[in-house]
């Protein structure tokens, strides 16, 4: 299974400012001046390469948006901003694909901003599956293409768009995949799921605030999270502003490392940055929850608990995580 | 291990000892009257705290203690103290460190020790720290030395509440 992330901003597309990528570029520059004088021989792509990830790159400004594949079998999980530039890389990489498969969390703008410029959903030869556990799934997707908001009516799309409601933590085939829906803790309400194939699963939580905290509060829930390979996990926030934002629905780094733990999972991927948050700020967050995750560990040791090792990070628009 | 809280009342003030694992099982006591005087939080039996925990015992300050009076943390443990530089939340703003150890340990032969550090007598409200960083150590006569980044681990005492 692969699984490559299109958005991974929270809330609001949120593009780098003028002002931010100038700041950045004088920082850069800066460093650049003072690193050419310390080195005997000075490559600049060595220097390029050894830039922090946050400021090379940065953490990516589109919303909610993943692909994953398996096999020949692609399944898209919501359609935030990020889904525009997958839709104009599959149509080129791969045209022939007539058939695509979306799974909607729930309808929040921020994962469905992007399904008006899905190029695939104007085009006759093309079917488009959209999934949810929302009993107003087609309403919701009506609601996108209603004037004044957008220009294109519902009706065009319509007949190229197939509607499939979900059961709540029920398996259901799709494509090569078993995704099974789970609640998670957000407003209006939020599904994640598990998503099955070759042996693998991911489990895919963002925008939740874990308020059910324990395994039992959790209850069925608490199969989404247990032994999977990945789990990709809302860190909107710092863990000390999150404690400021009770009941806006989302979580923190912190909350992540120590669910994961719990559910033996193996593999953690941070998401849905918060708008408000700049690079540096995300790094922050990042760097909060590596110093809270290494003392974990040596304080489980100390304690005579399992110390059980974990791979994460916070994701970056783009990246392919392969399981 | 699960939680266990010890609650002892003098006059007006009231200590609750804590001891064992503070995290997302844990319960935390529910008070029937508000502390009119100190609550003293004891942490010298805490040995372990996750953020789900910190997440807990930060709605349970705010809600269930039932606060008039003033809110003190004292033998803090150095698993209390790295938690509470990593994640403000564990040491509310209204909350001080009245005591917290710091640990020792020697490079020859491994013999390890806590010292506990005393608001009004190793550190006052001006953040200033006196205490010593070296002793013998009373195993191999070689140096005991403190075992932590010294920066890192007194950070707490720059906030406004510590
Ligand atoms: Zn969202
Ligand atoms: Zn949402
Ligand atoms: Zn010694």
């Amino acid at each position: 299974m692969r699984v490559k992330l299109w958005g991974v901003r929270g809330s609001l597309p949120t593009p780098l400012s003028p002002a931010h990528l100038r700041e950045r570029i004088e920082w850069v520059i800066g460093e650049f001046e003072r690193r050419k004088k310390s080195w005997q021989t000075f490559k600049t792509a060595d220097f390029v390469a050894d830039l922090p990830a946050h400021v090379s790159g940065g953490y990516g400004g589109n919303t909610a948006c993943a692909e994953v594949t398996h096999a020949k079998s692609r399944l898209i999980i919501d359609a935030g901003s990020g889904i525009r530039a997958f839709s104009e890389n599959v149509l080129t990489t791969s045209p022939q694909t007539s058939e695509f498969h979306i799974y909607f969390t729930h309808f929040h703008w921020d994962h469905v901003i992007g399904l008006p410029f899905f190029a695939p959903i104007y085009m006759k030869n093309k079917i488009v599956n959209c999934y949810a556990v929302h009993d107003n799934l087609e309403a919701a997707l009506r609601t996108i293409f209603r004037k004044p908001n957008f220009p294109v009516p519902y009706e065009v799309v319509e007949n190229q768009l197939r509607i499939h409601r979900l059961e709540p933590r029920q398996p259901a085939k799709i494509g090569g995949f078993t995704l099974t829906p789970y609640q998670l803790d957000h407003p209006d309400p939020c599904w994640g799921a598990r998503i099955e194939a070759g042996g693998k699963s991911l489990a895919w939580a963002v925008d939740t605030e874990c308020t059910r905290i324990t395994h039992e509060e959790l209850g069925e829930d608490a199969k989404l999270y247990t032994n999977s390979d990945l789990l990709v996990f809302d860190a909107q926030y710092s863990f000390d502003e999150a404690l400021e934002k009770i009941n806006w629905g989302h979580a923190s780094g912190p909350i992540g490392i120590d669910l994961a733990m719990r559910e033996s999972v193996k593999r953690v991927i941070f998401m849905h940055h918060d708008p408000a948050a700049s690079d540096d700020t995300i790094r922050a967050a990042e760097e909060q929850t590596r110093v809270y995750y290494d003392e974990i560990l040596r304080a489980r040791k100390q304690a005579g608990l399992k110390t059980p090792e974990l791979d994460w990070h916070f994701a970056h628009e783009g990246e392919t995580i392969q399981l | 291990m699960s939680l266990k809280v010890h609650i002892t009342t003098e006059g007006s003030d009231v200590t609750i000892a804590f001891e064992g694992i503070l995290d997302e099982t844990s319960r935390l006591p529910e008070l029937s009257e508000p502390v009119k005087g100190e609550l003293r939080l004891d942490l010298e039996k805490l040995t372990l705290i996750n953020s789900m925990g910190i997440h807990k015992w930060i709605t349970w300050m705010r809600h269930r203690t039932n606060m008039q009076g003033s809110m003190v943390l004292v033998n803090c443990r150095p698993v209390v103290i790295n938690q509470i530089n990593i994640l403000r939340g564990f040491l509310p703003d209204y909350a001080r460190v009245d005591s917290f150890f710091v640990p020792y340990s020697c490079e020859n032969c491994g013999f390890d020790e806590k010292l506990l550090l005393k608001r009004g007598v190793e550190y006052d409200d001006q953040r200033q720290v006196q205490f010593a960083t070296e002793k013998a150590c009373p195993s191999c006569g070689g140096v005991l030395g403190l075992d932590i980044m010294h920066d890192r681990y007194f950070k707490f005492m720059n906030r406004k509440s510590a």
